[in-house]
């Protein structure tokens, strides 16, 4: 056992180590712990059958039918990124609320949570947010340190605002570690899917987007001189209708599409990141298509879209199963109509398709798409070789026994894990941590009475926060690596403080009142 | 045919057998790098080609997955009717992605690093952390994939496994092959890395500028 221990603590250092030396990190966890089960061998802690079902484990992972949505949602982001939906996203809120006294920072929250919403994907919505909108706060005497605070923070909601794909993530390791807690203290199995988790996530969310909005009104009162209000350069033409109903309003409906129905029991998580995946196709197809001087793919896509709508009305009207023994003649005509703008549909995607690689952006965005959920995929299954051989040593038993060992039972255990999460968080991103960390820690906490979806959204938000916090929260380097010339190091990190006080604030009220994360999930089932 | 696929499982394994010393070649540019410069490039241009290869087949499945996905959600949502062997084509492709994708990804420079000490290293202490991760990290992790995987891999090319349902697809043993496909993928693409950085240890090639490499950001 003290050997076991020893090289249980030697392997999680010397993955510190390898990680620290800048190599690949789905590569360094799997191979250092090769490294130290081979050792285990040697000194026959593991047998060698032990490792050999690696294999079998990634074959568990290519199966695993929740996590299907990842690459789905990420292709959905990448195709709204790549066709300037995003951008128009930001654009026509920004001149919208550019009038108001601090308008242009509600523009980045209000953006930053609907592109959270759309693509989940942090570094690309800090990048695009840093580019379009802190130039134009800068030029119209933006205080530095609240523009750059203002869009990191906004940039991380993607963590914790669904459906974010690290909540995917998250809600398979809860689900796993519920279990083998279950089964340790003889409760119900119960599984925790994604739909819970989003659940969870929603009301978090929008109260923290909440915190954000006001601390920038509080701005705008107390120190008008930080957030003006912003002149419109005399070029612009005023929007049209047609312009903010196209870039404010489309985005707006496929979000409310994608998320009405996983919470409202409609559609499982992975058949709505298929929807929005196509409707993404959809949308980037009908913004690229004015540029390639294809109108009339434009009006063919815009039916496809509306085929959509027909087809949800007429499965809301009519029962259309197939397997029925007769089916009434209102019946087949719906059954007709729905296939016929099934077909429409799908042409309609092909267009898009047409559409996207006239403006060469179709295989770019697909490969895009492709080598990011390849990143996700192999820090799976280079962690899953990690967890084989740590459990191997025994390894979650040590760290089981140490949180039960905690003064302060739950609260204390749960604040020593916050704690090394929050650290972690610094070199570590939040794939990483879920892959790795939350298979060891989650099952003690469960079994010490943590709600496993409350454990969850608590986790999901100490990282966001440790994303934000200097000097290596992963936003600011973003936020650093595309910001103009001039904008110091020392303000990005300045302006960050306040809303990590709002973050810490939001986990201690989500820690103080359960039901915030709880409420959502229970009422829905 | 029952015949044969034993007999191609040991040929393929032989020739894997045969290939291995390839991995001494990087050590070798290290030690006379005049010799090896020719051959060393060459191949590099074939592994990477090999890896965009199956990037493209992977990015055929992204699509691929999204048009099924849907059909799938229309099927069962709308019409009541589910087809097992359309659920295996999403599930062929999802993970076909990354199982074939992982090692052009390599290549791109699209996996995470943690980027602390990194920006501070010299270009040859860089080269040396790749020489060594390729080398003792993905080589040995192929090796336990490809020998762990084997025993289970043969039996389901034996007997031609289909998918578990009755309408399922026909050839589970395909889908349980991207596994040695993805070991042999990512040890040519390590290969490919380990080659680059010998060459830029012994001054053959320049270093890539900073611009050309890039991080992808936690999700």
């Amino acid at each position: 056992m003290e050997l076991e221990l020893i090289l249980a603590i030697a392997m999680f250092m010397s993955v510190i180590a390898g990680l620290l030396a800048g190599y690949p990190v789905a590569l360094t966890l799997g191979g250092v712990a090769l490294i130290f089960g081979l050792i285990g061998i040697q000194l026959e802690l593991i047998s060698l059958p032990f490792l050999r079902t690696y294999p079998g484990r990634i074959l568990g992972s290519m199966e695993n039918q929740t996590l299907i949505a990842v690459p789905l949602f990420v292709l959905m982001g990448v195709i709204l990124e790549r066709s300037k939906v995003a951008e128009d996203l930001l654009h026509t809120a920004s001149r919208l609320l550019a009038g108001i006294r601090g308008g242009l920072g509600y523009a980045v929250v209000i953006v930053g949570a609907l592109l959270a919403a759309s693509t989940g994907i942090v570094g690309a919505t800090v990048v695009t947010m840093t580019l379009i909108a802190l130039p134009t706060m800068l030029r119209q005497g933006y205080d530095p340190k609240l523009a750059t605070g203002t869009i990191a923070a906004s940039g991380t909601l993607g963590q914790i605002i669904p459906p974010s794909i690290v909540l995917i993530l998250l809600a398979d390791a809860i689900s796993n570690a519920n279990q083998s807690a279950s089964t340790k203290i003889a409760g119900g199995a119960g599984t925790v899917s994604v739909g819970d988790l989003f659940a969870g996530a929603l009301i978090p969310g929008l109260v923290l987007v909440g915190f954000y909005l006001l601390y920038l009104i509080a701005n705008a009162i107390l120190k008008p001189s930080s957030s003006p209000s912003a002149k419109l350069s005399e070029g612009d033409a005023p929007l049209t209708a047609l312009e903010i109903i196209l870039s404010l309003g489309a985005p707006l409906l496929l979000i409310f599409v994608v998320l009405g129905s996983i919470l409202g029991g409609i559609a499982s998580p992975t058949e709505a990141s298929a929807i929005g995946a196509g409707g993404a196709l959809l949308l980037a197809g009908i913004r690229l298509a004015p540029e390639q001087g294809m109108e009339a793919s434009r009006r063919f896509i815009l039916a496809g879209g509306a085929g959509l709508i027909v087809i949800a009305a007429l499965s809301w009207q009519f029962d259309m199963r197939l397997t029925r023994a007769d089916i009434p003649l209102a019946a087949q005509a719906a059954v007709a109509a729905s296939g016929l703008a099934i077909i429409v549909f799908f042409l309609a995607l092909f267009a898009s398709a047409r559409v996207l690689s006239r403006a060469r952006q179709f295989k770019p965005a697909l490969k895009s798409g492709t080598e990011v959920t390849s990143m996700v995929f192999l820090i799976l299954i280079g962690a899953s070789l990690f967890s084989l051989v740590f459990r191997g040593y025994g390894g979650d038993a040590i760290v089981e026994d140490m949180l039960r060992s905690v003064p302060g039972g739950l609260w204390g255990a749960l604040a020593l894990t916050m704690l090394v999460m929050f650290v972690l968080g610094f070199f570590l991103d939040f794939i990483e941590i879920v892959f790795v960390v939350v298979p060891i820690v989650a099952p003690p906490l469960i079994i010490l009475g943590a709600d496993p979806i409350w454990l969850a959204i608590l986790m999901a938000l100490n990282l966001q926060t440790s994303f934000l916090t200097p000097p290596f929260g992963f936003a600011l380097f973003y936020l650093r690596g595309a910001a103009p010339d001039g904008v110091e190091t020392l303000d990005i990190w300045r302006g960050a403080i306040p809303y990590i006080g709002l973050q810490i604030a939001m986990i201690l009220l989500v820690a103080a009142l359960p039901a915030l994360a709880t409420w959502l999930p229970a009422y829905m089932q | 045919m029952a015949d044969f696929i034993p007999i191609l499982g040991t040929t393929l394994r032989w020739i894997g057998v045969c290939l291995l010393p390839l991995g001494l070649l990087p050590i070798a540019i290290l030690i006379a790098p005049k010799r090896f410069a020719g051959i060393s490039r060459h191949l590099i241009t074939r592994l990477d080609g090999l890896s965009g290869f199956a990037l493209d087949i992977a990015i055929g499945f992204s699509f691929l997955i999204i048009l099924v996905q849907l059909v799938v959600l229309f099927l069962s949502n709308v019409y009541g009717v589910a087809f097992s062997w359309l659920s295996d084509t999403v599930i062929f492709s999802f993970a076909g992605i990354f199982m074939l994708g992982a090692a052009a990804t390599l290549r791109d420079e699209g996996h995470v690093r943690v980027d602390i000490l990194r920006p501070r290293f010299s270009d040859a202490q860089r080269a040396i952390v790749e020489l060594v991760g390729s080398l003792g990290f993905i080589w040995p992790i192929g090796l336990l994939i490809l020998y762990g995987g084997a025993a289970s891999l043969a039996r389901s090319w034996a007997g031609l496994e289909p998918f578990n349902e009755s309408d399922g697809l026909p050839f589970k043993y395909l889908f349980k092959t991207l596994i040695p496909a993805f070991a042999v993928l990512m040890m040519a693409q390590g290969l490919s890395q380990a080659l680059k950085a010998a060459r830029i240890l012994r001054g053959l090639d320049e270093p890539p500028s900073p611009a050309a490499t890039h991080t992808v950001g936690p999700a």
